[in-house]
This record gives C-alpha cells, structure tokens and sequence, in this order.
C-alpha cells in the first residue's frame, strides 16, 4: 500500500495528471470528430485534437484535473452502487409485468424493471450525471460561478404564477 | 530476493521523489503560456479547420491554393487586434467542451450498465429534439461562459435575482393570456 501510495506520489510529480490530461482532451475530441467525419482523412482531425488538446493543456491544467477526477471518482462511486442494485434485482429475480397486443391478443411478459420504467431511469440517471458534474465543481469550471441565488421574493412569485396557472388548466 | 527488489524499488522512489517535486511538465506548461504557445496554436487551429473544410469541399481544385489559402487564413487571424483574446476564448471554449462531453460520456456509461431502454430504443434516439434543444442551450452557456459576447463586443448581462423575477413574471403572464385566449377560442 505505502508503495503504491508513493509510487502515485512519484508519477504526480513528473507530471502523469497533465499528460493524462491532454491524452483525454485528444482522444474525446479525435472520437468526436472522426465520429463526425466532417473532414476528409483523419489528418486534420488528428491536428485539430493535437492543438485542443494542448489548449486544454495551457487553460487551467489544475482546476480541469481536480474536476476530471472528482467526476471520476463519482461515477466510479455511482456506478459500483449501481452495479449493486443490479446484482440484488437479479438474485432476488424481481421482474416487472408488462401487457403487449399481439395479433393473437394480449400477453403478458416480464421484463426488468428498468427496461419498464425506461424513461423515469434515464431522468434519474441524467439528474445524477448532472449532480455529479455540479458538485464536482464543473459548472464553475465552465464560467458560472453558482447558480442565480434566488430570493424569497421571487419564490413567493414562482409559487403565486403556479397557483394561477393551475387554477387556469382546472377551470378549462 | 522479490522483496528486496520491491524494497529497493521503494527506496528508490522515496529517495527520488522530492528530486521531482517541482513538476517538469508544469514547468513546461508554465514557460509555454510565458513564450505564447497559445497564439502558435490558434494559427495551427485556424490552418487545420480551413484546409479541412476546404478539402472537404474541395473548392479549388489544387491542393496547393487550399494551402495557402489555409496558411493566409492562419496568420490572418493571428494578426487580427483580437489574437490573443481570441486565443484565450478558444482555450476556455474548448476546455469547457471537453469538460461537458467527459460529463455526457458519463451519462452514456450509467445508461448503458443499468441498461435503460424506452420502448427499445436509447433515451437520447427516442427524445432528439428535446437532448438537442438542450445540448443547444448548453452550447450557448459554454460560448457565454468562454467570454463569447466580449469576443463579439456584446454588452453582458447578469441575471439577478429581480431581473429573474420579472422573466418568470413575463412568462407567467403569456402563460395565462395564452390559456385564456386558447378558452375563448373554443367558445
């Protein structure tokens, strides 16, 4: 363990954060663009990736890797909770029923439960993503500094427009 | 003799690291901004972007014209009043895309384990108007965030928490006119 730690200690300070850095810079922005294909040949793709990723490099190296890693660490965290989930759905086979038309008339199937409630995961899913990148400090990374502080004024104005609103669609 | 190796190793390690301390690639990093490193960039970037789309199009025919065209074109902006300005706003610009699709490869990879489908298809296949709406609107945060509208002499605005309450006080109200005059309609 105390080898390993140093070892990290070691490899931060030749600078393996930075490299490491520019090779994710580079390789998001050669798959986007190859994925793309607005260029002809992969050379100007290649280039433009080169260049991104020394941008990247020459912004704000220390704030970018704490974020990246940060976000790392939370979809690492994240994904073994879910990963979890999904190993006690299946041992404990907890299927969700769902009815499907068919010529022959309607059946029943299990299904996961995820695969049944799709859209309410994904919501889920994206919530989570964007909690993560918030806290860990991507959306000041990305120019704003917090969200709007908003006050109890307006708060009493948000909750009177919904009442008026809802009170509007009741009587329709 | 593995674990004197391993020791030796460690040793090794321990006695080597503060010799490192001061971070080569930082250094580097640091001497490179000091010299203007970011300005050779946004000429290499400028070239890369208009002989790609050049050849893409294959507007003149010879290779030789897109060139130089490319390279006119490079040292064109570079030249510009703005080069420096522009080079700092294409640094923040493409550090903050990269940031946002680290955070979108994220989503993609949670979908993807716990397997979310709707009605067989991928979420963002299912809704593409709706995550391109919102990938638009992120796109326009992040030109913003970058300095954008300085780049473009564009006066900015803040939104404070009064100039929130009169938007959604606007909105509000068009909501309602709306409803009424859709219930009018239908008398």
């Amino acid at each position: 363990m105390v080898g390993i730690t140093t070892g990290m200690a070691f490899l931060t300070g030749l600078g393996l954060p930075e490299i490491l850095l520019w090779v994710l810079a580079f390789a998001v922005v050669f798959g986007i663009l190859t994925k793309l294909s607005i260029f002809k040949g992969r050379a100007p793709a290649a280039l433009i990736s080169i260049a991104v990723g020394f941008l990247v490099l020459l912004a704000v190296p220390a704030a970018l890797i704490t974020v990246i890693a940060s976000m790392s660490t939370g979809m690492l965290a994240v994904g073994i909770g879910f990963l979890v989930l999904l190993a006690l759905i299946e041992i404990s086979n907890t299927k969700s029923i769902i009815k499907l038309r068919t010529p022959e008339g309607e059946k029943t199937e299990k299904v996961h439960p995820f695969q049944n409630h799709g859209t309410v995961m994904a919501i889920l899913l994206i919530a989570i993503t964007g909690a993560i990148f918030y806290l860990s400090g991507g959306w000041a990374l990305i120019g704003f500094g917090a969200l709007p502080a908003i006050g109890a004024g307006t708060w009493l104005l948000v909750i009177v427009g919904a009442a008026v609103l809802w009170m509007l669609s009741e009587a329709k | 003799m593995n674990l004197r190796k391993f020791a030796s190793m460690i040793g090794f390690l321990l006695a080597v690291t503060p010799a490192f301390a001061y971070n080569p690639i930082e250094e580097l990093i640091i001497n490179l901004r000091a010299i203007g490193f970011q300005l050779v960039l946004l000429w290499l970037l400028t070239l890369a972007v208009v002989y790609g789309i050049l050849s893409h199009l294959e507007l003149p025919k010879s290779i030789t014209a897109r060139g130089v065209i490319s390279i006119v074109a490079a040292f064109m902006v570079l030249l510009a009043a703005a080069g420096t300005q522009a080079a700092n706003f294409i640094s923040n610009l493409t550090t903050s895309s990269v940031l946002v699709a680290f955070g979108l490869i994220i989503a993609m990879i949670f979908l993807e384990i716990t397997g979310t489908k709707v009605s067989g298809e991928h979420i963002f296949a299912k809704h593409p108007r709706f995550f391109g709406a919102a990938i638009l609107i992120l796109a326009i945060l992040i030109f913003i965030g970058a300095g954008g509208l300085t780049l473009l002499n564009i006066p900015i605005f803040v939104l404070s928490d009064p100039l929130i309450a009169i938007i959604f006080f606007l909105l509000i109200m068009v909501a309602s006119i709306w409803i009424m005059v859709k219930e009018s309609d239908k008398k």
